[in-house]
């Protein structure tokens, strides 16, 4: 049942997974209401699951289909422009695992797990402690491990600094991590685990580590840190009271701030406007336009100022109106007898 | 014998925005916009404090990316008749506002502007700028930085090593065909740093990078200078921390000199305020309006009812500031000079385009803070990193610590609900580039194009753009079409050369689309090579930790 797509599923088995879920289902439902609250519960409810120590916090990847956040201000609309493309395979059919280090206390990871690894774990497992067994990432803490050590924790997890167990829904496919410690370093096992508390391992990630978030406990002899530099600069840069510096910690909490290439000025923004809200409100502008026609080879001026004639000697010219009276003078010279026709309208603007 | 000294650093870049299939593409407008409002201007202050002799120092890092497109027939042509669009609407505008001389003396700014942005472009350079900032570097006021070649978040694809080294080398091979030299600087894209990465810009001849100030500050061993010197890495490849202070002044969207009321307000453009079908031929060709260029208010205060903008106070504003922001310089050299026992370097990286498209005094404020550098104090000097190296080549052996100058000081805008569902197609393309690299050492041939073709289409999908877009909201769609066709085109040549069956006039149009790097080296993502880069160096952490004695390196001894 992991990765039979929802929609294809029968009523039954959309309602027994909706139990397996603990999702709530009202009594007339239908079909598609059936996947899409199972859906929206795969992309936005925690899991649940063991903790076997501290509180680990979790919060879900948002699906990767159908979520995109709304465009803002009248910005391009480059969509039209486009020849219909390419679309992405949902998986690459191996059974893998792999995880990223998004910043000191957060890890992200996917997955993939292809069907005959889940066919062959459910006959192995036989039907019905298949059914009673949950799908885990098991999340070990392998800083300090050669990488032999790091390679047998999956078998014995007492090598780690410490694991833990997130139960994922069989309809999530990544997931953030909230290791909760930086300078660390973690490896992720996909897995089942059964009801008697075996676990069967899938897939492997790689090793990554957390950076640090604070300053270096490490001190070179030769280069021995000067004090008044880390004060003077965390205070001015990141707001740090009078405090002494090994109290100028941990960093990370500090850079949350409006700076850095998203904040301003990125190129990919241009064209956006502001979103805030306008009251209500309305602009009135006048312009007035002025055109004619004389031979195409004649002069023209309006105001003083010598006007470009089209082909067929007509010309149009248009001007922003303040209020007030002006008189536009239209000169019109012949280029063959030298005579001149001057007319003058008068415009009068007033705004009340 | 200045106390400290300065290293002002913008980076250049723009993801590659060509698209022949199209006669007009909106996303190409980054490119023209950013030439008119920022490169060209820059290059015009940049080159007047030359010719005046001022003496100063300044650094640019101009991507491959950008390179590029700079150095490409189609975009040239294409910008030279968008330009000439906004000179027309320029001129015609300084028609229509000849009864209102609060903007008339702006649309004639506007088209002074323009023209001279033809003449430089046109005239003096042969529609390749570049070759401006080249100049400036062969002048030795300017040191241009290299790249990664599609400024790809390189943390983020750390599981791949070979797409590690290859962005990176493909980086330093960019820049040195269109710069004619090696370089010694490199960006990293969005300063994202990864401990281990350095073994590859050492590879690439590289002597340094920039990473965030809790890069350093958070290093290890603690660097004793926090981020106000140098360090090395255990490659040897030293790296610089951002300055937070200089940073905020300039950056900060509330505290920020760009948001002072007498500058120009970004979001009044005549292609929203005109009545339509005047500046229907300025805008898009579908009718929807779109920014122009031509803006005619100041940011005034938080009101929509913007008075016009008065150039003379803006720019007597722009002195101001950089009067405050070298006066702060001074302060916090003055100050640190006092407890180091060397000159500290403050060092202030910026986007580029931030310096006349969204602050449009930005570059005059480069003009005025150089010459008053130069000119009104002796205590800072302005410098390159390349040149402080120079002064001090002994510094301490420190492995950076992870870090990004993105929001929160990390990945996560470029990792997030909204755009974390690329990277498990990244990182199958990157494996499977390298089985490719690894699988055909000798093709020769359509094969040998196909596999280069495949490799220029996974370096644009790797672009940080496309992730940052998806985050921020703006221009998703395209971002995301960017992705998928990228990735689509990248499998469906790595399926074909897979079964030894190109489709050769199909490979022929997306040679002639996604034209970027034209002479790839896909040996590049050749895994053994990659391993050799890596057993070549030392673990950098343990190196770091466990000799201390050897904690030095001299750029002399690299």
């Amino acid at each position: 049942m992991f990765h039979k797509e929802l929609a294809e599923m029968t009523r039954s088995e959309l309602l027994q997974a909706a139990q397996e879920l603990d999702i709530g289902v009202p009594a007339n439902i239908s079909h598609e209401g059936l996947v899409e609250l199972i859906r929206n519960f795969a992309g936005t409810n925690p899991a649940r699951g063991r903790k076997p120590f501290g509180t680990t916090r979790i919060w879900p990847a948002v699906p990767a289909e159908g979520t995109q956040p709304a465009m803002a201000g009248p910005g391009p609309t480059p969509a039209k422009n486009l020849e219909s493309g390419y679309e992405l395979p949902p998986g690459y059919g191996d059974t893998r695992i792999v995880a990223m280090v998004r910043d000191p206390y957060w890890i992200h990871t996917y997955w993939e797990v292809t069907e005959p690894a889940i066919a062959g774990l459910r006959r192995e497992l036989g039907p019905s402690a298949w059914e009673a067994s949950r799908m885990i990432l098991r999340v070990y803490d392998i800083s300090g491990l050669n990488a032999e050590e790091a390679a047998a924790v999956s078998f014995n997890p007492s090598l780690a600094a410490r694991y833990f167990d997130i139960v994922i829904n069989p309809y999530t496919n990544n997931w953030y991590i909230d290791v909760g410690a930086p300078n660390r370093s973690y490896c992720i096992d996909l897995g089942i685990l059964t009801q008697d508390g075996r676990f069967i391992r899938l897939a492997r990630s790689n090793p990554v580590t957390t950076p640090r978030a604070g300053l270096s406990e490490i001190i070179d002899e030769e280069w021995l840190t000067l004090d008044e530099i880390y004060g003077f600069t965390l205070r001015r840069g990141y707001g740090f009271g009078q405090s002494s510096i090994e109290l100028m910690q941990p960093l990370a909490r500090r850079l949350a701030r409006e700076m850095g290439s998203g904040a301003v000025s990125s190129i990919s923004s241009w064209g956006r406007r502001p979103v805030a809200e306008r009251p209500f409100w309305l602009t009135v502008h006048t312009e007035l336009i002025v055109h004619g026609a004389t031979e195409p080879d004649a002069r023209v001026s309006v105001a003083g100022q010598e006007v470009k004639l089209r082909p067929d000697g007509a010309f149009t010219l248009r001007f922003a109106l303040p209020d007030g009276e002006r008189a536009i003078p239209v000169a019109g010279t012949s280029a063959h007898t030298g005579e001149t026709i001057v007319i003058t309208p008068v415009v009068a603007k007033h705004t009340h | 014998m200045p106390q400290g000294y300065l290293a002002m650093i913008l980076h250049a870049h723009l993801p590659y925005v060509r698209h022949p299939e199209h006669s007009y593409f909106l996303e190409e407008n980054w490119l023209y916009e950013a030439i008119t409002e920022t490169y060209i201007p820059l290059i015009e202050v940049l080159e007047k404090l030359a010719d005046d002799g001022v003496p100063f120092r300044m650094s640019m890092s101009i991507t491959p990316t950008l390179m590029s497109m700079f150095n490409d027939p189609l975009l040239q042509d294409r910008y030279l008749h968008h330009l000439d669009k906004l000179i027309e609407l320029a001129e015609r505008e300084e028609e229509r506002t000849r009864w209102q001389p609060e903007f008339h003396r702006l649309a004639h700014m506007y088209r002074d502007r323009f023209s001279r942005a033809r003449a430089l472009f046109e005239d003096r350079y042969h529609r390749n700028i570049l070759q401006a900032f080249i100049n400036l570097q062969n002048r030795g006021v300017l040191e241009i930085l290299a790249s990664a070649a599609t400024h790809g978040f390189l943390p983020l694809m750390d599981i791949s090593q070979p797409a590690v080294r290859a962005q990176i080398k493909i980086g330093v091979d960019t820049y040195k065909r269109f710069v004619g030299a090696q370089a010694k600087g490199f960006w990293l894209p969005e300063c994202a740093y990864h401990p281990g990465h350095d073994r590859f810009l050492r590879e690439a001849g590289i002597a340094y990078f920039i990473v965030d100030a809790h890069g350093i500050i958070c290093a290890s061993p603690r660097p004793k200078y926090a981020n106000l010197a140098p360090i090395y890495c255990p490659s040897g490849v030293a790296a610089f921390g951002r300055d937070l202070e200089s940073s905020k002044q300039v950056w900060s969207a509330t505290e920020g000199y760009p948001g002072d009321f007498d500058y120009r307000e970004f979001y009044r453009d005549v292609g929203y305020d005109l009545e339509y079908d005047y500046i229907r031929p300025y805008i898009q060709p579908d009718g929807t309006r779109m920014q122009t260029g031509i803006k005619y208010y100041r940011i005034t205060g938080h009101t929509y009812d913007k008075q016009p903008y008065d150039p003379d106070r803006a720019r007597e504003k722009a002195a101001n500031h950089a009067g405050n922001f070298m006066f702060n310089r001074e302060k916090q050299v003055e100050y640190l000079a006092t407890v180091m026992d060397r000159a500290p370097l403050v060092v202030a990286p910026y986007d580029a385009e931030l310096f006349g498209h969204w602050w449009f005094e930005g570059p005059v404020w480069l003009d005025f803070l150089f010459r008053k550098l130069a000119y009104d104090q002796q205590t800072v000097k302005a410098i390159t990193p390349g040149d402080y190296l120079a002064l001090y080549p002994r510094n301490q052996l420190s492995t950076p610590s992870m870090s990004s100058w993105g929001y929160k000081g990390y990945h996560e805008v470029w990792l997030e609900g909204s755009n974390d569902w690329i990277y498990r197609h990244l990182h199958k393309a990157a494996e499977r580039m390298a089985e490719l690299a690894d699988t055909h050492p000798e093709a020769t041939g359509v094969i040998r194009r196909a596999i280069q073709q495949a490799a220029r289409e996974f370096l644009l999908a790797q672009s940080s753009d496309w992730a940052f877009i998806m985050k921020t909201g703006t221009v998703v769609p395209y971002a995301q079409k960017r992705t998928k066709d990228h990735l689509g085109r990248f499998t469906r040549l790595y399926e074909q050369i897979k079964r030894g069956a190109v489709e050769e006039e199909w490979l022929r149009e997306i040679e002639y689309l996604d034209n970027i790097f034209p002479d790839l080296d896909y040996s590049v993502y050749r895994t053994d090579a990659t391993a050799g880069v890596l057993d070549a160096s030392p673990e950098p952490a343990l190196a770091a930790v466990q000799s201390p004695a050897g904690s030095t390196l001299s750029a002399a001894g690299r």
